[in-house]
C-alpha cells in the first residue's frame, strides 16, 4: 500500500479539523428564553413582620398572609387567595346553583301551593331544624383532630423577654428544609 | 320459547319456610358482617370485594335486564337518554384522570373535575326525572331545585360529595330487595326491622372502634382501601372505623344482591333469559340476552382471576369501572316514581 506523504497527511487533518470545526460552529444555538425571568424589585419578598407575646401557657404560631403558601414561587406575584378552602370557580358555581336552587324552589313552591299540605310543611319544618340542630352540637363538640399535640414553644419564650411587641420589615425566603421556618433577626448594633 | 312471565313464574328458589327463619338469617348475616368488620376490616374489605364484587355485578345486571320492558314505546326517549347517559358518564369518569393531568395536577384542579362530573351526573338524573315525570303525568317542579342544591353541595364540597357516593351507594340495593318483597309482606316486616336496626349496629361499630388507632399498613392494598373510605379527607376520626363502616356497608350491600335478591327477586333462576321481558321481542333478542348474561358470568371469571394475579390494580380498575353500576340504577329508581 502506497504511504501517504507527510504534506498530503497534514493536508488531510487540516480538512479534518476545518470540518469538524465548520460542524460544530454550525450547531444551533440553544432557543434563548423569550423573557428573561423576573428580577424582583426591591420591595419584593419583603413582608412586614410583627413579633408578639401571648399569654402564657399558649402554643407558639406562626401566622402567614392569606394567599400565601409554600410552593408559591417569589416574584411572580400572589395566588388568588382562596375563601374558605374555596377556590374562585368553586365558589362562584356553589353561589349560583345555590341562589338557582332557592329561585326555582319558590317558583315551585308557588305552583304547587295548594297541594303542599300543613303536614308536609310540618314535616320538613321538623327534618330541617332536627338536622340543623345536630349538625350545631355536633360541630360544636367535635373533638380537636386524634394527632393533634400542642405544638412546644421550646426556648421561643425568651425571643421577647418583656412582652413588648416588634415590628419590622423582613424579606422572606424559601428554604429547602421540610418543616424548619427560621427567623434570622439582625444582632443588636454595638454601642 | 318457554313461556314465563316474571310475575306469573311460581317460585323455584329456596326460602326460608317463615319469617322468623327469614328474620334470624338477616339478624345473623347483619351481626357477623358487623363484628368482622370491626375486628378485621381491611381483611375484610379484601375478602367481600374479591368474593362477591363480581357476582353481585352480574346479578344486578340480570335484574336491572328483567326490570326494562320489552318494548320501549313511549318510553324510548327515557330509556335511550339512559343508557347513554350512563355510557357517557362512565367514560368520562374513566377519563378523568387524563383530564386532570391535562389541566394540571392538583387539589383545585381535581375538585373542579370532579365537581364538574357530578354536576353531569346530577342533570342526567334531573332531566331523567323530567322525561318520566312528563310521561306519567307527575309534578317534578321539584327535580330542578333538588338538583341544583345537589350541585351546590359537589362544587362546595367534591371530595365529600363524592364520598357520600361512596357511602349511600351500598343503601340503593336495600331499597330495590324491599320493594321486591311486597309480594312477601310477611318477609318485607321482618326486613325492616333489619333495616331499621342498621343504624344502631353502626352506632356500635362507631362506638367500639372510635378511640382505636387507625390502620398501620403502608401497603398498597391497605392505602387504597383507606382512601376508598375517606381517611384522607377525614383524618381526625380513626381509618380503621371508617375503613369497617365502610366494609360493613359494603358486606351488606352485595348480601342483599347476592343473597336476598336472587330469593326475593327472581322466581326462575336468574342464569335464564327467558323471563327477561326484552328476550321475548324476537329469537334474536332471546340470545342476545342469553349472551349478554353468559359474557357476564365470564366477566365474573375474569374478574376473579385478574383479583388473583394483582390484586390492587384491579381493585382499581374495578371500582373506577364500578362507577356504571351505580348509574344504572339511578333510571330505575327514578322510573320506580309514581
Amino acid at each position: 500500500m502506497k504511504k501517504l506523504s507527510l504534506s498530503v497527511t497534514l493536508a488531510l487533518v487540516a480538512i479534518c479539523l476545518g470540518v469538524a470545526a465548520t460542524t460544530y460552529a454550525d450547531i444551533a444555538q440553544p432557543p434563548a428564553p423569550k423573557q428573561e425571568p423576573p428580577i424582583p424589585r426591591a420591595k419584593e419578598n419583603t413582608v412586614k413582620l410583627v413579633i408578639e407575646t401571648g399569654y402564657s401557657g399558649q402554643e407558639a404560631q406562626l401566622w402567614l398572609p392569606s394567599g400565601w403558601y409554600a410552593g408559591q414561587s417569589p416574584g411572580v406575584g400572589s395566588i388568588a387567595p382562596q375563601s374558605g378552602g374555596l377556590s374562585q370557580l368553586n365558589t362562584i358555581v356553589t353561589g349560583t346553583a345555590l341562589s338557582l336552587a332557592i329561585v326555582f324552589g319558590g317558583f315551585w313552591l308557588v305552583r304547587s301551593r295548594r297541594e303542599l299540605g300543613t303536614r308536609n310543611t310540618a314535616t320538613a319544618a321538623v327534618i330541617l331544624v332536627v338536622l340543623a340542630s345536630t349538625a350545631s352540637f355536633a360541630l360544636a363538640n367535635a373533638a380537636p383532630p386524634r394527632n393533634y399535640k400542642p405544638a412546644d414553644p421550646g426556648t421561643l419564650r425568651l425571643a421577647s423577654p418583656t412582652g413588648e411587641q416588634l415590628t419590622g420589615t423582613v424579606r422572606y425566603y424559601y428554604g429547602t428544609n421540610d418543616g424548619e421556618a427560621r427567623l434570622v433577626l439582625p444582632a443588636k448594633k454595638a454601642e | 320459547m318457554e313461556n314465563v312471565n316474571a310475575r306469573t313464574a311460581p317460585w323455584t328458589r329456596a326460602a326460608p319456610a317463615t319469617p322468623v327463619l327469614f328474620a334470624a338469617g338477616l339478624a345473623v348475616f347483619v351481626g357477623a358482617a358487623a363484628v368482622v368488620s370491626g375486628l378485621a376490616p381491611v381483611q375484610m374489605s379484601v375478602a367481600v370485594v374479591f368474593l362477591f364484587a363480581g357476582p353481585h355485578n352480574w346479578i344486578e345486571f340480570r335484574y336491572l335486564m328483567s326490570r326494562m320492558p320489552a318494548r320501549w314505546g313511549r318510553s324510548r326517549a327515557f330509556f335511550s337518554l339512559a343508557l347513554t347517559g350512563a355510557a357517557g358518564l362512565t367514560a368520562g369518569y374513566a377519563c378523568l384522570p387524563r383530564i386532570v393531568s391535562g389541566l394540571g395536577y392538583g387539589e383545585p384542579d381535581w375538585a373542579s373535575a370532579i365537581a364538574a362530573w357530578d354536576t353531569l351526573a346530577v342533570a342526567w338524573i334531573v332531566v331523567l326525572v323530567q322525561v318520566h315525570g312528563r310521561q306519567v303525568g307527575r309534578d317534578v317542579g321539584w327535580a330542578l331545585p333538588a338538583g341544583l342544591l345537589l350541585v351546590a353541595a359537589a362544587w362546595w364540597a367534591p371530595f365529600g360529595w363524592a364520598l357520600g357516593l361512596v357511602y349511600l351507594h351500598p343503601l340503593v340495593a336495600l331499597w330495590f330487595v324491599d320493594r321486591e318483597l311486597r309480594r312477601r309482606p310477611e318477609w318485607r316486616a321482618a326486613y325492616r326491622v333489619a333495616l331499621a336496626c342498621l343504624p344502631f349496629v353502626v352506632g356500635l361499630l362507631w362506638l367500639a372502634l372510635a378511640r382505636t388507632p387507625s390502620v398501620t399498613g403502608d401497603d398498597g392494598v391497605t392505602l387504597r382501601i383507606a382512601q376508598h373510605a375517606g381517611a384522607g379527607l377525614l383524618p381526625g376520626i380513626s381509618s380503621r372505623l371508617l375503613i369497617a363502616t365502610h366494609t360493613f356497608l359494603e358486606t351488606v350491600h352485595y348480601g342483599a344482591w347476592v343473597m336476598l335478591m336472587p330469593l326475593a327477586g327472581f322466581r326462575v333462576p336468574f342464569w335464564k333469559a327467558s323471563s327477561v321481558p326484552l328476550a321475548r321481542r324476537s329469537g334474536r333478542w332471546s340470545a342476545a340476552v342469553q349472551l349478554a348474561l353468559v359474557a357476564g358470568a365470564a366477566l365474573m371469571v375474569a374478574l376473579w382471576i385478574c383479583f388473583a394475579a394483582d390484586y390492587a390494580t384491579t381493585r382499581d380498575v374495578y371500582f373506577t369501572v364500578a362507577i356504571l353500576h351505580v348509574l344504572a340504577e339511578a333510571p330505575f329508581v327514578v322510573r320506580a316514581m309514581r
